[in-house]
């Protein structure tokens, strides 16, 4: 990593000349598919989750799923919990609290349909520590869409002690506030109407959704269990999150040392990057055997893990964002320029007292058109 | 001004009138005629052209009666009352006012005991030297050794001596003398000695060495005897080849796998920001590779970039690139000579499974002092050297120094302009000669230093020295010593994040002495024995934190130290005529010492600190272990013909350091660690066979040779393991065994306007590191290619002479994909996708494709100038084709991209220039 980001800035400062071009390879796409296994087990009381399925050659669209397994989930001292599958590929069990212990080894066992039976690696429950003192501060980044790109850079600092566990990782949700353009005032569906007062249902929403990135870390060579300002994801000013309040929920999670390995070289062999000390991606050997069929790679690694969450809220940021919302100007053919299937059509508001000739598609007055809610979380501060 | 034109014409004129007849007899009858006509009447007989101005012979008649006289005769007896002298040139003859046209030295005798007088001298003489220099045609000298008195038919007397530079008085290594008549030839020594087994007899006896005019002499032998010979520059042999054969003139004689460069044929070739790189002239020969532009890696037949050692003067160099591999760490301006052994290694090399590149450097002017230097967009360089007791002691200094800062200050953007980058290298030499002995110190440093704003902070240093005595017992007999120390280390700051910013600091040095004897035992045999004895000291240093608020742990990386012995013999012995072999011996032994604490590991358990179960003490000095490593080297050369030769040879190698790199290409932070109480050394064998042909019309040389190689011990870093922490490096690395194979063809063209070379290896290299063990395996034990494993190499360069003073080069080079590890599915794991990869290696970025082009301009050829100067005008990838460096991927919400990332991407064009005091062939 050291040496990329060097090297990513060598170049260009000594050659200006080197580039990074779209390029498609040559790939066999003939390859055999694999069994993943999906989940966790973690040491908050509720359904524990697993999800299994087929991994996709590049050149496949549809995502398979694994049904009718028998899946279970054992620890240390013998006690099986069975899972059911409560949609395609989708399994689920209910544990107590006292199902969840630290320090207590767990393991996962599976019989697929066609007779294997994945068995993972014992995996020890560590204690973790505390998620606390997450924080941001405005950075700017090398991104897609400017050469350099203001937002927000959002990190936690660790405060573990030497009970807890030294390697972490991190799960984060974002939610965030987003609005329509308009009210819904006037409408046209054959015949030009009036609400009043105008309708703001769909005016304020809410969208929570997991960042799409892992973050991991480990304090193994460090002399505390602590680490200040890990950064973890980078909202940009360009994104529409920020512009009406933004909060993010920080998971996180103490690993075994064996499952931090393994998600340190997932995450890396999935954040390549152009360098000219550039490495092998990693051979990912998960914790899962297939023990009828050894020869049959098993992808994932079941672990259990202790969590710990924290939330950080950020109001609304000085955003730089493009509108979802085009309203398009009605030309002389009037309203036989909108179909049927788009009425109700909302109409710009006069405030003179009528409405303009302009529609206003539905992400104008609808704001969870394409994404979020009109219900507030309850954690929204306002 | 008259006289000038007459001289001008002289130098042109004889280029078309070459059908002239003066040695035949003519009648002249004249009585009482003016000088003109009896010009005209010699000129009509003969076909001669006279030269000679009017107004010297005005008023002169002639009166000659004779029937059978010489045209020279005639005319000197025409002009016997004046002070005109009459002088041959091309067949014609030049009539001069009291002065002799000098078109030949004349033929000297040279006593067995003192040295033949010099060229220089002669070349001093204002008169013949006159206003422009041009290459001297072979002036045939009659060299006699010894008295008729002692000559005997029957027993081998010994032809010596020593080949000087005209000019800078520097001895010449590897030029040849190829006696005639015997068809004998012997290559001189690293000192510009040599020594040839003959009988008493006359002979024409021929002195070569790329880039000087070829020597011829007759030799009247009677008894042993040594002699000097002096060789001037082919001054406008800009074309010069870069590839030659080294013992003799034939490529048929070389040893199998041996290259040289030439290192003024370097300046000549195109190459990135005009800095002459002779590494990146070596991977234009067969069989060597770049790791990749802006890399400092070389892979040689299919070995690792660690498999080569690199020596200038003796003094081993653990980092050969300035800039992280962008530059060379060696100013080309004061190599003498590079050889690469890569086929056959003599035994007197050791350490290195794959090649070896030795460089010697330039060992001062004994004559007079001079100076050079260039200045390229990214540094400048200077030499400075001279005599300090004239012809026998002199020095030679060296500096270079980049002042590429400016470059990124340029820059918008306030990371880069906070951000430094510059390198600077020094030698110094001091040699002095007596007639029996030489001594040489030389002194080594260069240094790196790159901060990137306030994220890290690079620095890394080479610093050697040697003292190198060669004393000749006898004709037959020299010893050769050497002292050599050498140091290496590397200091990095992360400061990227406080909480874990650290400092390390990195040493690794060594010291060596050896001793090694030359003996030629007959005409045909010779043998070359020593010792070597290496002390290593190595000093992985330790990860400190930096900074108040860094929680990094201290780690101590660990010390290591090592000795390293050989014993080893080489026999030369030339069977026949035809039948030559080189048979080596070398046994060497390694021991690494303590003071070391040494962790056990649990059997059948994979080596981490969980399944530590002991550990062993190893007290200051005490041997942890003895590996030995008896390895023989073998050579075979059978000249077919005059014209082709056939050869094999043999190599076992062994290797105790290697580096600890987990990237494709060499890091900056890439460590040498020794073989130690589980990482064994390497070992290596080869066997390589080749066919090489001249074809004299059109001065072609061919060659193909194949190789096979097999090693054992190889190092692989465990997938995703990384050094930088870990002080017990046996967690983090495996050893398997690595196959390499492939055949090399060479085709070249030398001493003409348009020459070149074409070259294309084929070659495969495959690993395995296989174990019971599922832990101890890489891509599950299955083979896969090398990271560095390209099937297809092809180069070419081509230069051409315009003019005199005008040349351009072009280069172009392709290679096979480099291997890579694609993806060929992607998997779901909680909501997010991941990317599963194929076995390692199992596909091929796309191929590389770059040709370069320069033009050389030379000043003018003025032989009496105060500087000469010469610019270097290149395009590096003139087709701005965007080669793939690397290839990645990334995933966004599910779809992966692919990217291709290219380090040039565009042409690039660099104006370098060239000094020097004294005129072009001042050195």
């Amino acid at each position: 990593m050291l040496q990329n980001k060097i090297i990513l800035y060598l170049i260009p400062l000594v050659f200006l000349s080197a580039c990074i071009k779209p390029f498609t390879p040559d790939i066999d796409g003939n390859a055999a598919t694999k069994i993943v296994v999906s989940g966790k087990l973690t040491d908050k009381e509720g359904y524990q989750y697993v999800t299994l399925s087929k991994s996709m050659l590049l050149n496949e669209t549809e995502y398979e799923s694994l049904r009718n397994c028998s899946v279970y989930i054992w620890d240390e001292d013998g006690n099986r919990f069975s899972m059911t599958e409560y949609s395609s590929g989708s399994y689920r069990v209910w544990m107590d609290k006292a199902d969840l212990k630290v320090g207590t080894a767990y393991h996962i066992q599976i019989f697929t349909p066609e007779g294997d039976e994945l068995i993972s690696e014992p995996d020890i429950m560590p204690q973790v520590a505390k998620a606390n003192y997450p924080s941001f501060q405005l950075d700017s980044i090398y991104g897609v869409y400017d050469k350099y790109t203001k937002g927000l850079q959002f990190s936690i600092d660790i405060e573990g002690n030497e009970l807890d566990s030294k390697y972490y990782l991190f799960e984060l949700e974002a939610t965030y506030e987003h609005h329509a353009l308009y009210d819904r005032e006037w409408y046209y569906d054959y015949g030009v109407h009036h609400i009043f007062p105008p309708d703001s249902s769909l005016f304020f929403c809410w969208t929570t959704e997991k960042v799409p990135e892992i973050f991991t870390l480990s304090t193994e060579n460090l002399a505390e269990n602590k680490f200040k300002h890990f950064n973890l994801h980078f909202v940009t000013y360009h994104q529409e999150h920020l512009k009406f309040g933004y909060s993010l929920l920080f998971r996180q999670l103490g690993l075994s040392r064996e499952a931090y390995l393994y998600w340190e070289s997932v995450r890396l062999n999935n954040n390549q990057n152009a360098s000219l000390y550039s490495k092998q991606p990693v051979d990912t050997q998960g914790n899962i055997k297939n023990i009828t069929n050894p020869n049959k790679e098993v992808l994932g690694f079941f672990s259990a893990s202790a969590i710990s969450e924290t939330r950080i809220f950020v109001e609304a940021q000085p955003t730089e964002t493009y509108p979802l919302c085009i309203p398009i100007a009605l030309d002389r053919i009037g309203f036989r320029n909108i179909g049927p299937s788009d009425y109700p059509a909302f109409l710009m508001n006069d405030p003179q007292g009528s409405y303009f000739m302009i529609w206003l598609p539905d992400p104008c007055v609808n704001c969870a058109s394409t994404h979020g809610t009109t219900t507030k979380p309850n954690f929204w501060p306002y | 001004m008259k006289t000038l034109l007459l001289y001008f014409q002289l130098l042109w004129l004889p280029l078309f009138l070459t059908n002239t007849d003066s040695n035949e007899y003519i009648s002249i009858q004249v009585d009482k005629i003016p000088f003109s006509d009896f010009v005209k009447i010699v000129e009509n007989k003969t076909n001669l052209k006279i030269y000679y101005q009017e107004t010297w012979i005005k008023g002169l008649e002639v009166t000659i009666h004779d029937d059978h006289i010489l045209p020279i005769a005639a005319l000197k007896k025409a002009l016997k009352q004046t002070k005109i002298t009459v002088s041959e040139w091309n067949g014609n003859f030049v009539l001069l006012p009291s002065a002799k046209l000098i078109s030949s030295l004349p033929p000297y005798k040279i006593k067995n005991t003192e040295p033949i007088p010099k060229i220089s001298d002669i070349k001093n003489n204002k008169k013949e030297s006159r206003v422009y220099l041009k290459g001297r045609k072979a002036d045939l000298q009659v060299i006699t050794l010894g008295k008729r008195e002692q000559a005997s038919n029957t027993r081998f007397v010994t032809l010596s001596g020593t080949v000087n530079d005209a000019i800078s008085g520097e001895n010449i290594p590897g030029a040849t003398i190829y006696i005639e008549e015997t068809k004998k030839g012997a290559a001189a020594d690293s000192e510009g000695r040599f020594s040839l087994q003959i009988k008493p007899g006359k002979y024409t006896a021929r002195f070569n060495f790329l880039g000087m005019e070829e020597k011829k002499f007759h030799l009247n032998i009677y008894s042993s005897g040594s002699f000097n010979v002096e060789m001037d520059q082919a001054n406008f042999e800009m074309d010069e080849v870069i590839v030659y054969g080294d013992k003799q003139m034939s490529i048929r004689a070389k040893d199998p796998g041996l290259e040289k460069i030439a290192v003024k044929s370097i300046r000549e070739i195109p190459m990135m920001m005009g800095e002459p790189d002779i590494l990146k002239v070596s991977e234009m020969l067969p069989g060597i590779v770049s790791v990749g532009e802006g890399s400092t890696g070389l892979n040689v037949r299919g070995g690792n970039a660690d498999q080569n050692a690199f020596y200038i003067n003796n003094i081993p160099i653990y980092n050969t690139s300035h800039l992280f591999g962008f530059f060379p760490a060696f100013n080309s301006e004061i190599i003498k000579d590079f050889s690469i052994y890569k086929g056959y290694i003599p035994a007197s090399y050791g350490g290195r499974l794959s090649s070896v590149f030795d460089i010697t450097t330039k060992t001062g002017n004994k004559e007079h002092f001079t100076a050079r230097g260039g200045i390229s967009p990214v540094s400048a360089n200077l030499v400075f050297e001279g005599p300090i007791k004239k012809d026998k002691a002199s020095f030679l200094i060296s500096g270079r120094k980049s002042y590429s800062d400016w470059l990124l200050a340029k820059i918008n953007d306030p990371t880069i302009s906070a951000s430094s980058a510059k390198f600077s290298d020094f030698s110094a030499s001091l040699n002095y000669d007596t007639k029996s002995s030489q001594l040489n110190l030389f002194t080594y440093y260069s240094s790196d230093y790159f901060r990137l704003a306030d994220l890290n902070t690079y620095s890394y240093f080479n610093i050697g020295g040697a003292l190198n005595y060669g004393h000749n017992f006898s004709e037959k007999k020299r010893l050769n010593i050497s002292a050599v120390g050498s140091i290496y280390g590397f200091n990095t700051i992360d400061t990227q994040f406080e909480s874990t910013a650290y400092e390390h600091n990195y040493q690794i040095s060594d010291y060596e002495v050896r001793a090694e004897m030359e003996q030629d035992l007959t005409d045909k045999h010779n043998i070359v024995y020593g010792a070597t004895l290496i002390y290593y000291n190595l000093d992985r240093g330790s990860v400190n934190p930096y900074g108040s608020y860094s929680l990094k742990i201290q780690t101590d990386l660990g010390k290591e130290q090592a000795v390293e012995g050989a014993l080893y013999f080489t026999d030369n012995y030339k069977i026949n005529q035809r039948l030559s072999t080189n048979i080596g011996l070398r046994f060497g032994a390694f021991a690494p010492m303590g003071e070391k604490t040494i962790y056990t590991y649990f059997d059948n358990l994979p080596k981490e600190d969980k399944y530590i179960n002991d550990s062993i003490q190893y007290a200051a000095g005490e041997i942890i272990k003895w590996y030995f490593a008896p390895d023989i080297r073998a050579a075979i050369n059978y000249e077919t013909d005059l014209n082709g030769s056939l050869k094999i040879s043999y190599n076992r190698t062994h290797q105790n350091i290697f580096m600890l790199n987990n990237t494709i290409a060499i890091a900056p932070n890439t460590q040498w660690k020794l073989a130690d109480y589980y990482l064994k050394p390497a070992q290596s064998q080869q066997i390589s066979a080749g066919i090489f042909r001249t074809i004299p019309k059109g001065d072609w040389e061919t060659s193909l040779e194949i190789f096979l190689k097999t090693t054992k011990y190889t190092t692989e870093f465990r997938d995703g393991a990384d050094f930088i922490d870990n002080p017990n490096v046996e967690q983090s690395v495996l050893q398997g065994d690595q196959d390499a194979y492939g055949f090399e063809f060479l085709i070249k063209r030398s001493g003409h306007r348009l020459n070149g070379w074409l070259a294309y290896t084929f070659s495969r290299a495959m690993v395995r590191v296989a174990s019971e063990n599922s832990w101890e395996q890489i891509n599950q034990g299955e083979l896969f290619p090398a990271n560095f494993d390209i099937p297809h190499v092809v180069n070419a360069m081509i230069n051409y002479k315009i003019r005199k003073r005008i040349s351009i080069s072009s280069t172009l080079t392709y290679q096979s994909g480099k291997p890579v590890t694609y993806p060929i599915a992607t998997y779901t794991l909680e909501e997010l996708n991941y990317i599963d990869y194929s076995s390692r290696n199992e596909y091929r970025i796309p191929h590389y494709f770059r040709t370069d082009i320069s033009l050389k301009i030379e000043g003018n050829l003025r032989k009496d100038k105060l500087i000469h100067s010469s610019l270097l005008l290149s395009i590096y990838n003139l087709t701005g084709r965007d080669n793939p460096y690397s290839v990645y991927f990334d995933q966004v919400n599910g779809k992966l991209w692919s990217y291709q990332y290219s380090i040039i991407g565009v042409p690039l064009f660099t104006a370098t220039w060239l000094f020097k005091l004294g005129n072009y062939a001042a050195e």
